[in-house]
């Protein structure tokens, strides 16, 4: 009894083994043209996009276009030890800090030779410098973006404000926020990029790689922090009390009228249209970080863009795919579709871009905005940058002395000759 | 429960006598092949996947390897030797005792938990009862779910303002519900009780299977003798699930110990760092700045802590008359 | 310290499992107490993942947009099973597949060697024996994020990147030294004086072990097999960096593909969580019933 029982097992797991391995080889099993594997770390929407640039691409070159969907956080291990194993993919799609950061490593192909002088000057300046490092070119971007203020035009009425006084400082901005009632102004995060712009706005930085100064915790800086905080816990901000969901809340209410101003990017715009209180886009307003009291205005330059495997088997076929998905055909579908900013200057004439009423109001953001130093460390200065600044919005620490813990943590991972400036 | 010594004859020879050590070793081969034997192909896979990275590591501890002077076969290998430097500079900072306190807090917490709930929930399940089988299956669930998409689902549950538990706390009359991811206190309840919910199952079934071994002769008897059901479960029961129990505990613990999921998922660590265990403080300090010395460094000190530790407890344990470890 | 075989073959009546063949009738306030604990238990254990599932009715915009409470869907929808699963030509059916090959393959080949690795340790107190159970322990110590570089970094040296078999690799230590762990736990509750009958019948070291020790640690083996499958079953870190080809790709690396930059497609994780859980349900309802002490059997009559 206990013997059949065993083999009844036995027998069933033999069958399933049987059956998932047919099901594997099967899926093995393919025909192998001129194929090369593109690793791609867009959301779902753009991927839809990039599938069909992807099918236009083949049928226009016949080259066959492999999409392996990799989760964006995972983006850097995965590549990493992929191209340590040498088994890297033909083509990657780079957040900015990474092109500079895999570069240094000997995992890029250099495209120097491929770039034309006429497609260097009609990429974006801000969005091109993070593909240059060391002298060569790694990479083309694709969508650059900036953080900006959007707005509800419908609750910016009811508060009286007119379209004609829209707030161009950031002290301005505080008292905008004020007209509103209680909570229902803005949405500030707590999260260190979305700090960015008022740090510069009052004259401070982040790091000088001229100079080889870390700016976080000077005086400027400070005031900045301070600034975001006050605004942050001032009775018109919506109270942001969880700081893990915060992205997720600050949309939220703003998608349901629940508060009048949000800061965020061009990616987002497609989620924020969904919203019930912009059935209509044109109650969608774009407003430009304001400048600081001294006049500076900054907001971070990102975005993403494609690069070349070191360990291309097709190194022409590679450069083609990415010429394609930077020119000017495939910027008017992500603008088109997606509402991302193209990178290219001569995409902004095109009858796709320029009729995209969003798009056209980034273009005043995108000018003053700034571009981070180029380092290989540019994406890992937020490993401690994030933490502190939540304990500096939550109370646990001073602007003052949460900047300096950040500047402390830099100079000993990062940047160790570097002088911090107080 | 039983009180003969449960170890078996070696298979095999018998040896007497002084010996030389070839002669030993040869002899010790022919009394214990068998367990040897079937120790073996074990062996043959730790040493190559875990022993032998594990002493790399060690060794890499004692060297400022990083991402650009290290384990690059694109580039050269030019890190050095510098010591003890990334222990001193990791033991020195607070902010590293602090996590240290919270881990041992977050460990002991969970498992005191994890181990709690899941006997009193064999215990019910050990009993006929009507519907055991469903109440066995659904309680199985939250171990069944993958953990990454769990954390996420509690991440969404403690939300403030939007998330289920806010929302229903504010429907019960409590006006401005706790920003259970927000406040440093808060958050640390958030995962510690998103952890117990993840663990809880497991220990559960472990625990199940330990009852099953419980000789039911003997707490007939002890029912006999006149003793009521708390006497029953402390003197036979617990006694008895002493093995299986002392070694899920352990196991519990190091593995809570090490958790990283739940409070990557959940907090990120935040807010700020007030909910950081020594696993996830380490990947955030060294493992993300690809500083492999210093990351090394982390882990030979979890290694070491809770080397300690079950020395520790194997100790105490024994002293409760257990020979699991004689 | 060792048993010299010299005790008499005990013979052992068959053993009742405990709690059944009893005595009293279990008055009706303790029913109602056990009955009611076990409620609030399974609904503690039951309603996050009942909120997954609802929420995978739901369509995105209500998942996401909603700012108040709203357990059950205003618009149900099939939409996000559907769109999980037939994405990119089904690629979700080879996904399940791959983590179906690997689940099975990591039991089998884990509890295997766990369960020998766990007698030898339990039975035999031969030299070395601390060390092997000690390291056995140091494994598990060492926190995964931390010793998944030089897996990977020997696993590739091994050229078994990008390859089901390396991943089953780095599934079996993870699994095997807490298997071997348990068993021997388990293990160590089957009296001796059962083994030392079959010897004493003539049966060798193996076949005692085979046909004495395993049936009769059913519960053991089959905690240790649903541990094994569903960590596999589960699990992503590894697979998340040894797989790299998306047709290998396992369930929870492909579900993990729609957690984005700035946010999720939760409604096709909540759609993908429930795929992936019920198949691990089904698997314990199958092993469950395993559960049962193999003592009652019929212990071995010397």
């Amino acid at each position: 009894m206990k013997r059949t029982r065993f083999r009844a097992i036995a027998l069933a797991l033999v069958a399933t083994v049987v059956v998932a391995a047919a099901i594997v080889a099967s899926a093995a099993a393919r025909t192998h043209a001129t194929t090369i594997t593109y690793w791609n770390t867009m959301n779902d929407e753009e991927t839809v996009t990039v599938k069909s640039l992807i099918s236009q691409f083949t049928s226009q070159t016949g080259i066959n276009v492999e999409i392996v969907q990799v989760p964006f956080d995972q983006r850097d291990a995965k590549f990493t030890t992929a191209s340590q194993a040498g088994k890297g993919p033909d083509v990657m799609r780079a957040e900015i800090a990474d092109v500079a950061n895999w570069g240094s490593k000997g995992f890029l192909s250099d495209i120097t030779a491929k770039v034309t002088a006429k497609d260097k000057a009609d990429f974006l300046p801000a969005a091109f410098a993070y593909y240059n490092y060391a002298g060569k070119v790694w990479g083309l971007p694709q969508a650059p973006d900036a953080l900006t203020i959007f707005y509800n035009k419908a609750l910016f009425k009811k508060a009286g404000i007119k379209p004609t006084a829209l707030p161009k400082t950031l002290p301005a901005l505080s008292q905008t926020c004020a007209k509103f009632p209680a909570k229902q102004g803005i949405f500030l995060r707590a999260d260190s990029y979305w700090v960015q712009p008022w740090v510069w706005g009052y004259g401070g930085g982040l790091i000088n790689p001229a100079t080889k100064q870390i700016l976080i915790a000077n005086k400027q800086s400070v005031a900045g922090m301070d600034a975001y905080k006050s605004l942050f816990s001032a009775k018109c901000a919506f109270p942001n009390k969880d700081f893990s969901n915060d992205y997720g809340n600050a949309q939220t209410a703003f998608k349901n009228g629940q508060v009048a101003m949000i800061v965020n990017g061009p990616w987002s715009t497609a989620d924020i249209l969904q919203g019930p209180a912009f059935k209509s886009s044109s109650n969608l307003g774009v407003l430009v970080i304001p400048k600081g009291p001294g006049g500076k205005q900054g907001s971070p330059v990102g975005g993403n863009g494609f690069v070349i495997g070191k360990g291309t088997s097709d190194f022409e076929a590679s450069w083609k795919f990415i010429s394609f998905m930077t020119s000017g055909t495939a910027q008017a579908a992500f603008a088109a579709k997606n509402n991302l900013l193209p990178s290219r200057k001569s995409s902004y004439a095109l009858p796709a871009v320029k009729s995209n009423r969003l798009i056209g109001a980034f273009l005043p953001q995108m000018n003053v905005a700034t571009a981070r130093p180029v380092l290989p460390q540019g994406g890992q200065i937020y490993s401690d940058f994030g933490p502190n600044v939540q304990k500096i919005l939550n109370g646990q620490a001073t602007a003052k002395s949460g900047l300096a813990t950040v500047a402390a943590a830099w100079k000993l991972k990062l940047f160790p000759d570097y002088t911090i400036v107080k | 429960m039983t009180t003969t010594d449960k170890t078996l004859p070696a298979p095999g020879l018998r040896g007497r006598g002084g010996p030389s050590l070839g002669e030993r070793l040869r002899r010790s081969f022919g009394r214990w092949w068998f367990a040897y034997a079937m120790l073996l192909p074990v062996f043959v896979v730790m040493g190559l996947l875990v022993f032998y990275p594990l002493g790399r590591g060690i060794y890499y501890s004692f060297t400022n390897a990083d991402q650009y002077n290290a384990l690059n076969p694109l580039q050269p290998s030019t890190y050095k030797w510098i010591g003890i430097d990334n222990y001193t500079r990791i033991l020195k900072s607070q902010e590293f005792r602090d996590v240290l306190g919270f881990t041992a807090i977050w460990t002991f917490v969970n498992v005191f938990f994890h181990f709690t709930l899941g006997l009193a929930l064999a215990l019910a399940l050990n009993r006929t009862l009507k519907f055991r089988g469903t109440y066995r299956m659904l309680l199985l669930v939250p171990w069944a779910v993958p953990s990454f998409i769990s954390a996420f689902a509690w991440r969404f549950m403690f939300n403030n303002p939007y998330g289920f538990l806010d929302q229903f706390l504010i429907k019960l009359g409590w006006e401005t519900p706790p920003a259970f991811l927000g406040d440093p206190t808060w958050a640390k309840f958030a995962v510690i009780t998103t952890n117990v919910w993840l663990g809880v199952p497991f220990m559960m079934v472990a625990l199940l299977g330990g009852l099953q071994a419980i000789d039911s002769d003997l707490l007939d008897a002890a029912a006999v003798d006149g003793a009521n059901a708390w006497q029953r479960f402390w003197s036979v029961t617990l006694p008895g699930l002493r093995p299986v129990a002392a070694t899920v505990i352990l196991l519990g613990l190091i593995w809570t110990f090490n958790m990283f999921n739940v409070i990557y998922l959940v907090t990120g660590g935040g807010p700020g760092t007030s909910t950081q265990i020594l696993a996830t403080y380490a990947y955030q300090n060294a493992f993300d700045f690809k500083l492999y010395g210093v990351a090394t460094a982390y882990g030979v000190i979890i290694l070491s802590i809770l080397l300690v530790f079950s020395q520790f407890y194997r100790y105490t344990v024994k002293r409760m008359g257990e020979e699991t470890w004689s | 310290m060792s048993s010299t075989g010299a005790t008499p073959p005990v013979l052992a009546p068959p053993r009742k499992r405990a709690g059944q063949g009893s005595r009293r009738v279990r008055p009706w306030y303790m029913s109602a107490v056990l009955h009611g604990s076990l409620v609030v238990a399974t609904i503690i254990a039951i309603f996050p993942v009942f909120w997954i599932g609802i929420s995978s009715f739901k369509p995105r915009d209500e998942i996401i947009n909603s700012p108040t409470l709203n357990v059950w869907p205003d618009n149900w929808t099939w939409s996000n099973y559907s769109d999980v699963i037939s994405a990119n030509d089904y690629e979700f059916l080879h996904w399940f597949g791959n983590s179906a090959l690997i689940a099975v393959l990591t039991t089998i080949v884990g509890v295997f060697l766990s369960a020998t690795a766990g007698y030898a340790l339990s039975r035999y107190r031969f030299p070395g024996y601390r060390t092997a159970l000690n390291s056995f322990l140091v494994t598990q110590m060492f926190p995964a994020a931390i010793i998944i570089v030089p897996i990977y970094q020997i696993i590739t040296s091994l050229n078994l990147i990008d390859s089901q078999l390396g991943l089953l690799l780095a599934y079996s230590t993870v699994a095997v030294p807490f298997c071997t762990w348990m068993l021997k736990g388990y293990f160590d509750t089957i009296p001796i004086s059962l083994e030392e009958a079959g010897r004493i019948d003539g049966l060798t070291p193996f076949g005692t072990f085979w046909r004495i020790v395993m049936p009769l640690s059913t519960p053991g083996l089959a905690v240790t097999c649903f541990y094994t499958f569903i960590t596999a079953w589960n699990e992503v870190a590894f697979a998340n960096i040894i797989l790299l080809s998306p047709d290998k790709y396992t369930l929870p690396v492909g579900l993990r593909t729609y957690v984005f930059q700035f946010d999720q497609a939760w409604e096709k994780l909540t759609a993908g969580a429930m795929l992936v859980t019920i198949p691990a349900v089904l698997v314990f309802l199958f092993a469950q019933r395993y559960l049962v002490s193999g003592l009652t059997r019929g212990g071995v009559k010397g």
